[in-house]
């Protein structure tokens, strides 16, 4: 048969009923598939919180013996500045205390943003991160011994961790000089503080 | 006016042996028109219908009532006649060509002829066998087929009934052989088919007077033996082959040709009465009367055949009507599969909505017990198993924390066992390969450690190598290379008793006394002189010197 001696008259309503129930049938499929996607997601959440409330329950006991074993040391780090948020002003401060100290004929810092670090060493932090701010100091020293002066009380007094990538030392006259505003020797230092916290934790500024 | 024949009778009284819908056949013998309706697989009804004005707007009104109803048209014509021929043996379109040659040879007038291939010859070309059959007077049936077709009637064909009722041999058992079946019809006439191995030879409808059954009966023999002759003229029929006569009867008739029908060595009678065949094929008693039509007609609905007359345009209601149905068919399958998808999904959403709200109640309580057991616990700023992390970090980071003083203590202290040294410049870096090069200034690391800043790189097992590389001057009476080479070899064995120092490599010695470099110079002039005298690279390990 061909087109034009069709009588759309005779299959009109039936063609009209095959739409309507192509589309009541994918929306009664796509209806279904998206009710039980949506309870899906409910059961595996709550499913996930009876087993991390179950986990936990179970586990209150060891939680009590944590806290008691690790608090004490967890406070004293905070009271370090190595985990919370880093301390810039305070390590300015200890920079220009230890510089002063050592009787630097000179110093120059430039602290970077800081970033998120991985350990040199395995460890497991679990929710909590490690985060690095590279900082570099210029030193000008009148003899060598100041570069280990000035690392050795930075270490004692500085809040939080650093550690240091790279030193380089150089002459800086050829003869030494008895002036101590004027620097024999100059010194460059690459280091990284390091600070413990949960990420997402750092404020600006 | 539509007068109803069997109106008194309701479908409902009736086996139904088939689940099929409604049909119907419009059973045309000349002058008038009956309707046999069907329902469930048998004969519900009847109406007739006369050929004339009145007649057939009866039938408008009929068809406009019931237009939804797919139709077949069995024709019981005088004017339907019959050709014998033989055709080669082609097929496609090629058949479809010389049939269509013979047919308008033979019946040049009317649009409604059939072609029926009947085997093949036994000698010779071996040709096919071809009945054509034809309406002669196509005026008979186009004002029925006129209003059908204003109707929109699914009408599915038009049939010729000695074709048709060539289905109910085998039901007598009589499918082989030649065959004369005869039958009276409601216009009281008597048809009469001849079959050979069931397939259709001849048909003859022969005026039959209004007579008492023994007059019926007369006149029946005599046609039967009437035609017999032509047959034996014709050679359809061997003259030594006793014709097998079947005659479809009932009531009196019946009854009158048992007494008289006896056969002879050339003719066997066959009764067959239409009470017992119309218990054999399943249709209603109520339709047995002494006429063969409701026979034929039931025979026709049961299982109807391929179209024998109705042309394409005449059909095409009845197309479009199975198309129709296919789409309601393929309509309520969608719904079907729509609702089977959709309610599987909602049933299966049902049982995790249940078990969400199961777990959810369980995770509550827990949670409240632990609540309970925690509220004894100390306060603490973050997970307990966080701060156990957080202390074992910062030991780990106490570990492997870089510092550059041990090894510059140690090349100090071994700078002071050798005062002849001069120290220009000093690098120190830590680096996971003790291989790594170095350099002055920034520049001369060959890859960051990994680890080391930016959050990326995975923590070397080994932990890191601190390096030095010392580029001085050895200060020694001019001329006495002896003495600096042996002053920067003490300084290089010094530190080489230190704790922790893995390799202490000489780079640049102050006179390369190598055989494989050249060497010159001039007694005036200091022998290899240079800014850097000497270069020495230092390996060392934390760990080891904790060892």
């Amino acid at each position: 048969m061909r087109l034009p001696d069709v009588d759309w008259s005779v299959l009109r309503g039936s063609l009209i009923l095959g739409v309507f129930a192509l589309a009541a049938s994918v929306a009664l499929v796509g209806g279904g598939q998206w009710f039980h996607k949506e309870t899906q997601a409910r059961f595996d959440k709550e499913q996930r919180r009876f087993q991390t409330n179950s986990r936990r329950y179970l586990a209150v006991d060891e939680e009590e013996r944590l806290i008691a074993t690790h608090l004490p040391s967890y406070r004293k780090l905070e009271q370090s500045g190595v985990v919370g948020e880093e301390q810039r002003l305070a390590w300015i401060e200890t920079l220009r205390e230890v510089s002063a100290s050592v009787r630097l004929p000179s110093m120059r810092y430039e602290i970077q943003p800081q970033k998120e670090y991985q350990p040199p060493v395995a460890v497991s932090t679990g929710g909590l991160r490690v985060y690095a701010s590279p900082m570099r100091v210029q030193l000008g020293l009148l003899h060598e011994d100041d570069l280990f002066r000035f690392l050795d009380t930075l270490a004692q007094r500085a809040l939080g961790k650093f550690s240091v990538e790279r030193c380089t030392l150089r002459r800086a006259a050829p003869a030494v000089q008895t002036d101590p505003a004027k620097p024999n020797l100059e010194a460059e230092c690459e280091l990284l503080w390091l600070t413990i916290r949960q990420p997402g934790e750092a404020k600006a500024g | 006016m539509t007068s109803s024949l069997r109106s008194r009778f309701s479908s409902s009284r009736f086996s139904s042996r088939f689940s099929r819908g409604p049909r119907r056949c419009f059973y045309l013998s000349g002058s008038r028109l009956t309707v046999y309706q069907w329902r469930r697989g048998t004969l519900t009804d009847a109406l007739l219908f006369q050929r004339s004005d009145e007649g057939l707007a009866d039938f408008a009104t009929y068809l406009e009532e019931q237009a939804d109803v797919p139709s077949y048209m069995l024709l019981d014509l005088v004017e339907e006649e019959y050709r014998r021929d033989t055709i080669p043996h082609v097929f496609g379109g090629d058949r479809r060509n010389v049939i269509k040659y013979r047919v308008e040879r033979a019946f040049r007038e009317t649009p409604y002829w059939h072609g029926h291939i009947q085997g093949r010859e036994p000698e010779g070309r071996r040709d096919d066998r071809l009945l054509i059959s034809a309406v002669t007077n196509p005026g008979l049936v186009k004002p029925w087929v006129e209003r059908i077709q204003e109707h929109k009637v699914p009408l599915a064909g038009i049939y010729s009934l000695p074709l048709v009722s060539a289905a109910v041999l085998p039901v007598m058992e009589a499918s082989r052989g030649e065959v004369l079946l005869v039958s009276l019809q409601s216009t009281g006439n008597l048809r009469q088919s001849f079959f050979v191995d069931r397939d259709l030879k001849l048909s003859r409808l022969a005026h039959m007077p209004l007579l008492a059954p023994e007059g019926v009966v007369e006149t029946t023999l005599d046609e039967v033996e009437k035609l017999r002759r032509y047959l034996n003229s014709l050679r359809l029929l061997r003259r030594d082959a006793a014709l097998q006569v079947y005659v479809l009867a009932h009531g009196p008739v019946m009854e009158e040709l048992r007494r008289q029908a006896v056969g002879s060595p050339t003719t066997a009678y066959h009764l067959a009465d239409l009470a017992d065949l119309a218990d054999r094929i399943g249709m209603s008693p109520a339709f047995v009367t002494p006429y063969a039509d409701a026979v034929f007609a039931h025979l026709l609905l049961s299982a109807p055949p391929a179209n024998h007359y109705a042309l394409p345009a005449e059909t095409r209601y009845h197309t479009l009507y199975r198309a129709r149905g296919a789409l309601r068919a393929g309509s309520v399958a969608l719904l079907v599969g729509g609702l089977v998808g959709g309610g599987f999904g909602v049933t299966e959403g049902l049982v995790l909505e249940r078990r969400a709200q199961a777990a959810g109640q369980q995770a509550d309580y827990y949670r409240m017990r632990y609540e309970e057991a925690r509220g004894g616990l100390p306060p603490s700023p973050v997970e307990a198993a966080d701060l156990k992390a957080a202390v074992e970090t910062a030991d780990a980071l106490d570990r492997a924390r870089a510092l550059p003083l041990p090894l510059l203590s140690a090349v100090s202290q071994a700078l002071d066992a050798n005062p002849d040294l001069q120290v220009e410049n000093l690098e120190w870096r830590v680096d996971p390969s003790p291989e790594a090069a170095m350099g002055s200034g920034t520049g001369g690391r060959a890859a960051p450690p990994p680890g080391r800043g930016g959050g990326v790189g995975a923590a070397p097992a080994q932990g890191l190598y601190h390096l030095v590389l010392v580029n001085g001057r050895v200060t020694v009476p001019e001329g006495d290379f002896r003495r600096a080479l042996e002053t920067v070899s003490a300084f290089a064995e010094s530190l080489r008793t230190q704790p922790g120092v893995r390799e202490v490599k000489v780079l640049t010695q102050p006179l390369n006394v190598s055989s494989t470099e050249s060497l010159r110079g001039d007694l005036q002039t200091r022998q290899g002189s240079g800014k850097q005298d000497f270069s020495v690279r230092v390996v060392f390990r934390k760990d080891d010197a904790a060892a």
